[in-house]
C-alpha cells in the first residue's frame, strides 16, 4: 500500500513498537529520485522505532543512512562491507547499548559477498525492553541455501547465548534471500531442525496475512530482475516464548514502498513494516 | 460437529478412529465431561487415542468418559497424572511404550508413544494402533523429528515380524509442513529412514487445512504459531496406497455445545473401509 495510507501507529500509547526493514539497493539506479521517495512522505510518515536496512553504503566520506534519516537516531553499521561500502545498518529511536557482528563467512563460497548480521541490544522502555534486534543478511546467491542455513544457525545460536544471560524480546528482520519454504526459513519458524538445533520465531506476515503471497522482490517492480526464482525474501520475525506465542503481540504487518511514486520505485526490494504491542495477552519473557 | 457423511458409523465394514487431546481436567471439567461423553457416544468410534488424560491412584479420567471399551494408559505421566491413553472396542492384545527422551530438553513433559496390537476381526485385523505424543514446545521440532523417527522405526521392526494395518494418531504438535510430519507423509527422510503414511485428512479434504488448535476456541491460546497439529495417519503398503481405504475424515467437537467447548483442542475422526487392492503386507 502507499506509505501515505499506512495505518498510523498508536503513538499516544507507549506500548506500541513499529519495525521497518528494507533493502535499499545501495545507490543503484536513480538514487536522487529514489532518495526523495524514501525520505519525503516515506520513512518519516512511517515513523518507525526500529529500522533494519540492507545494502546501505557507508564509506570514509559518505553515510547513506545519514542521507535518509534526519532527527535523533541511534545508528549501528556493519563493519563487514563490500569494496564499494555496501553493508547493513540498524537505526533505533532508543539507545543502542551493545553491538555484535558474528562472522558469517562460513564456507569458501561466502568470500565475494558482504554477508553479515548485526545484533544489537536496545534500551527500549519497558515493557518493550529489553530488546534484541537482529538485522540478518545471509548470502544472496540463489544456489547458496547451504550457506544461508549455516549462517542462520550461527545467528540464532548467538542470540540464544545472549538470552541465556539476559532475557529479552528478539526481533529478527532483514533480506533473508530465502522464501518461507526454504530450510533456513523453516528452521527459523520451528518447522525443522538444523545442525541439531530447533527454535521458533513467528513470521509477522504469516500471523497477519496467512494466505497472501507477500512478495518483496517481485518482477512487477521494473528495477527488480524479472527472472529471480524467489520473491518473498524479506521478513520480520519475532521470537516465541515459553508460552508458545511471540513475546510481543503482532499488531500488523504490511508491505511498504510497494508502488512507484511519480513513476519512481523506492528500491528493487519492497520494504516491510510490522507493528508490535506489549499487553497482557503477550507472554512473559523466559526466565534466565 | 461431523454432520457430514461420517456423522454416524454406518455399518460393520467401517472402522472408526477418534483422536483428541482432552486438556486434562482444566477449565470447567464437569461441563466438558458431559459434552465429551455425549459426543463420543454419538460418534461411536471403535478406536480412540486420547492425549492429556489424567490417571492417578484414585482418578481415571478415561473411565469417566467411556463405557464398553478396553483401555490402556501410558505409564509415563507428569506429576499431576497427565499422559495418554488408548481405548478399543476390541481387546488390546499387547501394548508397548516407547522412551521418547531423546535429548536433555525432553525432561519435564511426558512425551511418549503407545503401540498397541488390537484384536480386531477381519478384515481390519491384524491391526496396530499408535498414539504418538511428542514434545509440544514450539521450539522443539528437533525433538519431534527424533521422536517421530524413533516411533516409525519401532513400528517398522514390528511390521517386519508381523504385517498389520497401522493407524497412527495423536497430537503431533506440528503442522504438515514441519519436518516430523513431512517424514511421516513420505516427503523427506530423517535419521536415515523414510516411511510413508497417508494423512487421512489430506486424502479426503486436500484443499482445506486441518485446523484443530485455533484461536476461535476460547480455551486455546490466541497466538500459538501452529494450528493444524492433530492428525490421523494410516501406513501405506507396498502397492503405494494406505492398506485400508480412507472413507472419511472430519473434525469433532469443533463447536461449543450450549456454550461449552469440549477441550482446547478440536478432535478428529476418520473412517476406514477394507480395500480390495491388497492385504496388509
Amino acid at each position: 500500500m502507499p506509505v501515505s495510507d499506512f495505518p498510523s501507529k498508536r503513538r499516544a500509547w507507549s506500548g506500541a513498537l513499529r519495525v521497518y526493514s528494507h533493502n535499499i539497493w545501495a545507490r543503484e539506479g536513480d538514487w536522487h529520485a529514489r532518495r526523495r521517495v524514501l525520505t519525503d512522505g516515506g520513512i518519516r510518515a512511517l515513523d518507525p522505532d526500529i529500522v533494519a536496512l540492507q545494502k546501505t553504503v557507508v564509506t570514509a566520506g559518505y553515510d547513506q543512512v545519514d542521507d535518509l534519516l534526519d532527527g535523533d537516531w541511534h545508528v549501528a553499521h556493519s563493519r563487514e562491507r563490500a569494496a564499494d561500502g555496501m553493508g547493513i545498518s540498524i537505526v533505533s529511536r532508543w539507545p543502542i547499548t551493545a553491538v555484535y557482528e558474528p562472522d558469517l563467512n562460513l564456507s569458501p563460497r561466502t568470500a565475494d559477498f558482504a554477508c553479515t548480521a548485526l545484533i544489537v541490544e536496545v534500551s527500549a522502555p519497558a515493557p518493550l525492553g529489553p530488546l534484541v534486534v537482529v538485522n540478518h543478511f545471509p548470502d544472496v546467491q540463489v544456489d547458496h541455501e547451504r550457506e544461508r542455513e549455516l549462517q542462520t544457525v550461527r545467528v540464532v545460536r548467538f542470540v540464544a547465548d545472549l538470552l541465556a544471560h539476559r532475557p529479552a524480546h528478539v526481533l529478527l528482520a532483514g533480506d533473508l534471500d530465502a522464501e518461507p519454504d526454504a530450510a533456513s526459513l523453516r528452521f527459523l519458524t520451528g518447522r525443522q531442525s538444523l545442525d541439531g538445533l530447533s527454535v521458533c520465531y513467528r513470521n509477522t506476515w504469516d500471523a497477519v496475512h496467512p494466505a497472501a503471497p507477500g512478495g518483496t522482490f517481485v518482477a512487477s517492480n521494473p528495477v527488480a530482475p524479472d527472472h529471480w526464482p524467489f520473491e518473498r525474501i524479506d521478513h520480520i520475525l519475532i521470537r516465541c516464548g515459553e508460552h508458545g506465542g511471540p513475546t510481543l503481540r503482532i499488531e500488523g504487518c504490511e508491505l511498504a514502498f510497494a508502488e512507484p511514486v511519480d513513476g519512481v520505485w523506492a528500491s528493487n526490494h519492497l520494504g516491510l513494516v510490522a507493528d508490535f504491542a506489549s499487553d497482557s495477552s503477550s507472554g512473559p519473557l523466559d526466565s534466565p | 460437529m461431523a454432520d457430514g457423511p461420517i456423522s454416524r458409523r454406518n455399518d460393520s465394514t467401517t472402522l472408526r478412529l477418534y483422536t483428541h487431546n482432552i486438556w486434562c481436567r482444566h477449565g470447567d471439567w464437569d461441563d466438558r465431561r458431559g459434552v465429551l461423553r455425549d459426543g463420543i457416544r454419538a460418534l461411536d468410534p471403535h478406536l480412540i487415542t486420547l492425549q492429556e488424560t489424567v490417571v492417578l491412584d484414585d482418578v481415571d479420567q478415561v473411565s469417566e468418559l467411556l463405557d464398553g471399551y478396553h483401555v490402556a494408559h501410558s505409564r509415563k505421566r507428569s506429576t499431576d497424572g497427565m499422559g495418554i491413553s488408548i481405548a478399543s472396542r476390541w481387546p488390546i492384545a499387547d501394548m508397548t511404550e516407547l522412551d521418547l527422551d531423546v535429548t536433555a530438553r525432553t525432561a519435564g513433559f511426558p512425551c511418549t508413544t503407545l503401540i498397541a496390537t488390537i484384536e480386531a476381526p477381519p478384515p481390519f485385523g491384524p491391526l496396530m494402533l499408535v498414539n504418538h505424543f511428542p514434545d509440544f514446545q514450539v521450539d522443539h521440532e528437533l525433538e519431534r523429528e527424533l521422536q517421530t523417527a524413533l516411533a516409525a522405526r519401532a513400528i517398522e521392526h514390528r511390521i517386519a515380524e508381523r504385517p498389520s494395518h497401522v493407524l497412527l494418531a495423536g497430537d503431533l504438535d506440528a503442522e504438515p509442513e514441519a519436518a516430523s510430519l513431512r517424514f511421516l507423509a513420505g516427503r523427506q527422510s530423517l535419521e536415515g529412514l523414510s516411511v510413508c503414511y497417508r494423512n487421512a485428512w489430506d486424502a479426503v479434504r486436500p484443499a482445506d487445512p486441518c485446523r484443530t488448535y485455533v484461536p476461535e476456541n476460547p480455551l486455546a491460546p490466541d497466538d500459538w504459531p501452529f494450528q493444524c497439529i492433530d492428525h490421523i495417519f494410516i501406513r501405506c503398503g507396498p502397492h503405494g496406497g494406505p492398506t485400508l481405504r480412507i472413507a472419511g475424515c472430519d473434525l469433532a467437537f469443533d463447536a461449543p455445545v450450549d456454550g461449552v467447548w469440549a477441550s482446547d483442542h478440536i478432535g478428529l475422526v476418520a473412517d476406514f473401509t477394507p480395500d480390495d487392492i491388497e492385504e496388509p503386507r
